[in-house]
């Protein structure tokens, strides 16, 4: 009977462990804080809002998924005209999907999130690449349970219908994460690309938490007028991982540190600690019924 | 550490301890025997397994049954047939009533029992199905067997202290091992490193199981604290050894030991932050020797702006698609960056 207790018990807590609360109101207009993928704090988990850059997180996804990262992608005219932060990339040049996923990722480069996003939409449809490329974004996100995200555009533009929450993207970042090119290409702080004609495009990091940090690992950041800044951040240490997702966060570097240091003290103890506990409190009481 | 499967292994003590039977030197009978419950209008499946009894007469009181916390009384042979009076204690404690007939091959019997108020029929029937060698296969030394397996599976874990050490230890043979491993596991234990990881990963358990193995948490404690101390290692001064906080405030080196300073030397930290940290952008900070400081430094920002609140659930309340307009009116501090975001937008 105690070993049913124990696994009574523990079931109550975990159901408490995965009902975050929120604690740090003031740091965001919605903020998410899991440790070892168990929510710990959050504001406004599902309140829609806009995401900026954060959306090449799931551009960066669909685009992997795809495959064919070492093709050639042709810049298109719309890919050379973005606006906002670019990598310089002029109309007609050839870089491959590999280089614009990393320029998207790392430097959040919109010229070349709309080229990787064109380049992948055109296996769909040759006539409206970006369209065909936001329509499996938005597959993407419905198969991947989040109800509350939608796109309109690849790469994180201010749009009315484009949102997300924080809930939403703590699990987009889970899927981002378990592709291991993904999860490598976010905690780059440097990258250093080429064009099939030999031209050389170097740029840092949006993300300086990946200097300062001990233990960081991205993911990425975006800021718009209507997002303000946001941030998702991963850090490891001693085999823990804090997530942290900020949307519309006025003092995001400071205050992500902040979270990041206080979500690891509180850190409750182990998964497979407290199992190890558990079983053996269950063996130890069931062994001497005999 | 050895894979522990207790559940399978309990089940398999459990069925065996059921069948208690008369020692015998060589050999015994193995019978298949079905057990079924029905209890509170529900029946539970059957349960088949196999027992080496002892060979003696099938209708006896060794074949009921039973745990050890159970007594039969009133055992009366009747020809064929037995019937019985069943007491439990304990922690399943229970009264019953039962009867038992011999076949051509085996046995048969049922208990009617009152378990919490609720009426319990147990059914059971043995089927001959051989011979067995009862040395080895009887319930009796396949128990010892299970709890000979139970008993080395946990011997590397010291959450399990208590199947090793104290009066209810139900493997007080394998105490020793048991503290062997304990001690290799704390030899380094004086190190304050190792001492906050053991602390850390398993709890208080270990400290339970190292003064029930005859050695002193708090010695270990003192020999990490002076070596911290030694070392330079504050954060764990402050985490382990209050009383020697005070003496290291003053001379506290912020970039090594900012979590120290700000969670433990509240003046110094403040008079540092303010020279430091204070208005400054992260950013800015990449280079500076007090990095570290002020990281530690916002995570007591942060605590204390929102040390007022009541830590509610977390808002589940979805805003309406589309509606994107920032819940708070954007400070000035807010406006002025976001003329910078406009620039950069990234």
């Amino acid at each position: 009977m105690r070993w049913i207790a124990a696994v009574a018990l523990l079931a109550c807590a975990g159901a408490q462990a995965s009902a975050p609360v929120d604690r740090f109101p003031d740091v965001a207009t919605a903020y998410w804080v899991e440790v070892d993928g168990r929510p710990l704090w959050a504001g406004q988990p599902d309140r829609r809002l806009p995401m900026a850059s954060l959306t090449k997180l799931m551009t960066a996804l669909v685009a992997v998924e795809q495959g064919g990262l070492d093709a050639w992608a042709e810049v298109s005219a719309g890919a050379a005209a973005e606006t906002g932060t670019r990598i310089g990339l002029r109309r007609g040049e050839r870089i491959t999907r590999r280089d614009l996923l990393l320029a998207a990722l790392v430097r959040s480069a919109n010229d070349a999130c709309r080229a990787l996003a064109d380049a992948v939409g055109a296996t769909t449809d040759a006539r409206a690449p970006t369209g065909a490329f936001v329509a499996r974004m938005n597959a993407r996100a419905a198969s991947l349970g989040m109800a509350d995200t939608h796109y309109t555009d690849p790469c994180g533009h201010d749009d009315a219908a484009q949102y997300t929450s924080v809930r939403d993207l703590a699990a987009l970042s889970h899927a981002v994460l378990a592709q291991p090119v993904l999860a490598e290409a976010v905690q780059r702080r440097e990258l250093r690309l080429t064009t099939a004609a030999g031209r050389v495009l170097s740029a840092r990091t949006t993300n300086p938490l990946l200097d300062g940090l001990p233990g960081a690992r991205g993911l990425k950041t975006g800021t718009t007028p209507a997002a303000g800044r946001c941030l998702v951040a991963l850090v490891e240490r001693g085999g823990r991982r804090v997530l942290v997702v900020l949307l519309h966060a006025p003092d995001r570097w400071w205050d992500s540190v902040g979270l990041v240091e206080l979500a690891f003290d509180a850190a409750p103890p182990r998964a497979d600690a407290a199992s190890a506990a558990s079983g053996a409190d269950a063996a130890g009481a069931d062994v001497s019924v005999r | 550490m050895p894979l522990f499967r207790p559940r399978r292994l309990l089940a398999a003590a459990l069925l065996c301890a059921a069948f208690a039977a008369a020692a015998a030197p060589d050999s015994g009978d193995r019978y298949r025997v079905t057990m079924t419950m029905r209890m509170a209008g529900m029946s539970m499946p059957g349960t088949t397994t196999e027992v080496c009894t002892a060979r003696a007469q099938a209708v006896s009181e060794q074949a009921i049954p039973k745990d050890k916390n159970c007594e039969v009384q009133n055992f009366r042979v009747e020809g064929n047939k037995a019937s019985y009076h069943l007491v439990c204690t304990g922690k399943n404690a229970m009264t019953g009533d039962g009867e038992m007939e011999t076949l051509a091959d085996g046995y048969r019997g049922s208990i009617k029992a009152q378990v919490e108020g609720q009426q319990m029929t147990m059914s059971y029937e043995g089927k001959r199905i051989g011979g067995c060698d009862y040395a080895t296969e009887s319930p009796e030394a396949q128990g010892r067997a299970v709890t000979a397996q139970i008993c080395e599976a946990q011997l590397e874990s010291p959450v399990s202290h208590t199947m090793y050490i104290g009066p209810k230890a139900a493997c007080p043979a394998y105490k020793a091992k048991f503290c062997a491993n304990v001690n290799r596991l704390t030899a380094k234990a004086a190190e304050p490193a190792h001492f906050a990881e053991t602390d850390r990963t398993y709890g208080g358990a270990i400290w339970q199981a190292v003064e029930g193995c005859g050695s002193s948490r708090a010695a270990i404690l003192v020999k990490a604290c002076s070596q911290a101390e030694a070392s330079g290692e504050l954060d764990f001064v402050g985490d382990y050894c209050p009383d020697l906080v005070a003496r290291h405030c003053a001379d506290a080196d912020p970039n090594r030991n900012g979590r120290f300073l700000v969670q433990h030397c509240a003046d110094r930290a403040r008079a540092l932050a303010a020279q430091q940290c204070e208005g400054r952008g992260y950013t800015a900070m990449q280079s500076s020797p007090y990095k570290g400081f002020c990281s530690s430094y916002a995570a007591q920002r942060l605590n204390a702006r929102n040390a007022g609140t009541q830590a509610a659930p977390a808002s589940q309340d979805a805003a309406p698609a589309g509606d994107e307009a920032p819940a708070k009116k954007p400070s000035l501090r807010d406006r002025f960056k976001g003329l910078k975001d406009r620039i950069g937008g990234n």
